[in-house]
């Protein structure tokens, strides 16, 4: 499965960043072999003005990415994975992005259905 | 005659300067009052015109039709990301557009239908011989600009033929809303208040004028007699055009939501002050003919 995680960190030990418009880079791998397929992608909407969740959103489609994982989606971020048919799931930034593909591999990360707070990730 | 009331910082009193200027002119020139505060314009409040007309400002948005190839040039196009392409359909974004119709301009299939959303309204009226204006943005949106610049032209359309007497009463800050408001006035009146607060977003709002290129003077509003403004003023050579004391009994009729006209001490003070702005604007058109 393809699989993309939101961090601020190019490295498999480094952690999920809980944002999903405004993280600074995507690291995008096989979950069967995270190690040697993961690849790191500038977010290309780290500076846009408004709708980051929804560029960021539409990169993940981009992408061809088949689960998701971050910290929580605001609505209209939702509302463009949902329709990219894209599972999205909540890790905490207290994972690095290797223990977030376990934990998510185990069953252990629940699936995100609803929307977050609007603007969470502009700090 | 167009004179924009604005501050940097908010209440410090642009309202309550606005409004009694305009009422005290009324009796000897046709005055216009327009409300450019859209996001929470107060004026009519103490004004209570009656209004005899309400017209809806709205913004075109997108909306994709059937032909729509899924190339994603519009997608691509906007700079607000009100539009995205993914799982085989565009989704539109109504409230993050601002209606600049770039989708439209570069869809090679003609796809892009524009559809309106309301916006806000303009409220038109009249109290005691001043002409009253107001933009109010619909809540929830964040778009002020275009119900400003639709005021601006009723404004314009409105205030064509006469020699007369145009107060703007401008939003806080000094963002695009204020620019907007505040352009292509023969004087800007920058209300301050004696706090560092004041004299702080006093300081941006003075820069801003400078860029703008807009001759101005400042109004003390809620004078205590302190060196604060003065000493600023002074310093960067900036004209004093009045001060308002720090009055219990101003608050007492503001609270009330009335207008000091009727009092005859603050009447006298707008008299003034009018006085004192209408020598001004001819002083400087003078100098200005001059240069």
């Amino acid at each position: 499965m393809r699989i993309a995680i939101s961090t601020g960190g190019r490295d498999l030990d480094k952690f999920v960043d809980d944002r999903f418009g405004r993280c600074p880079y995507f690291m995008l791998c096989d979950s069967e072999d995270p190690k040697s397929t993961a690849e790191y992608k500038d977010n290309p909407a780290l500076s846009a003005t408004g709708g980051a969740g929804i560029a960021a959103g539409e990169f993940m489609a981009k992408e061809k990415v088949e689960v998701l994982i971050t910290g929580s989606l605001g609505p209209n971020a939702l509302r463009v994975i949902e329709a990219g048919n894209i599972p999205a799931y909540a890790a905490s930034e207290s994972m690095t992005l290797l223990e977030a593909i376990f934990a998510w591999k185990e069953g252990q990360l629940v699936r995100i259905s609803e929307a977050g707070v609007a603007h969470a990730g502009e700090r | 005659m167009r004179l924009a009331v604005l501050s940097g910082k908010g209440g410090t009193g642009k309202t309550t300067v606005a409004v009694n200027l305009a009422l005290c002119w009324a009796p000897q020139r046709k005055t216009t009052y327009v409300d450019y505060d859209v996001e929470e314009p107060n004026g009519f409040i103490f004004l209570r015109p009656q209004i005899r007309n309400t017209l809806t400002v709205s913004l075109p948005y997108p909306k994709i039709n059937g032909v729509c190839t899924l190339c994603g040039k519009c997608s691509e196009a906007c700079q607000y990301h009100a539009l995205a392409v993914v799982g085989g359909q565009v989704l539109v974004f109504p409230e993050l557009c601002h209606g600049c119709g770039t989708c439209g301009i570069v869809c090679p299939v003609g796809a892009v239908d524009e559809v309106k959303r309301p916006l806000g309204e303009i409220d038109e009226g009249e109290r005691d011989g001043v002409q009253c204006f107001q933009g109010v943005l619909k809540e929830g949106e964040s778009l002020a600009g275009p119900v400003i610049r639709s005021l601006r032209r009723r404004e314009k359309e409105y205030s064509l033929q006469v020699e007369e007497v145009i107060v703007a009463d401008c939003p806080p800050g000094s963002s695009c809303s204020v620019i907007h408001s505040a352009e292509g006035s023969d004087l800007a009146i920058l209300v301050t208040e004696p706090t560092l607060f004041g004299l702080h977003d006093l300081k941006i709002a003075v820069r801003l004028m400078r860029e703008m290129g807009l001759e101005f003077g400042v109004i003390q509003n809620k004078d205590d007699g302190g060196p604060l403004i003065r000493e600023y003023c002074t310093q960067e050579g900036i004209v004093i055009l009045g001060d308002i004391p720090f009055d219990l009994e101003i608050a007492r009729i503001y609270s009330r939501g009335q207008s000091l006209m009727h009092e005859p001490k603050w009447a006298h003070l707008f008299k003034t002050l009018g006085d004192r702005i209408v020598t001004e604007v001819d002083q400087r058109r003078t100098r200005g003919g001059i240069a």
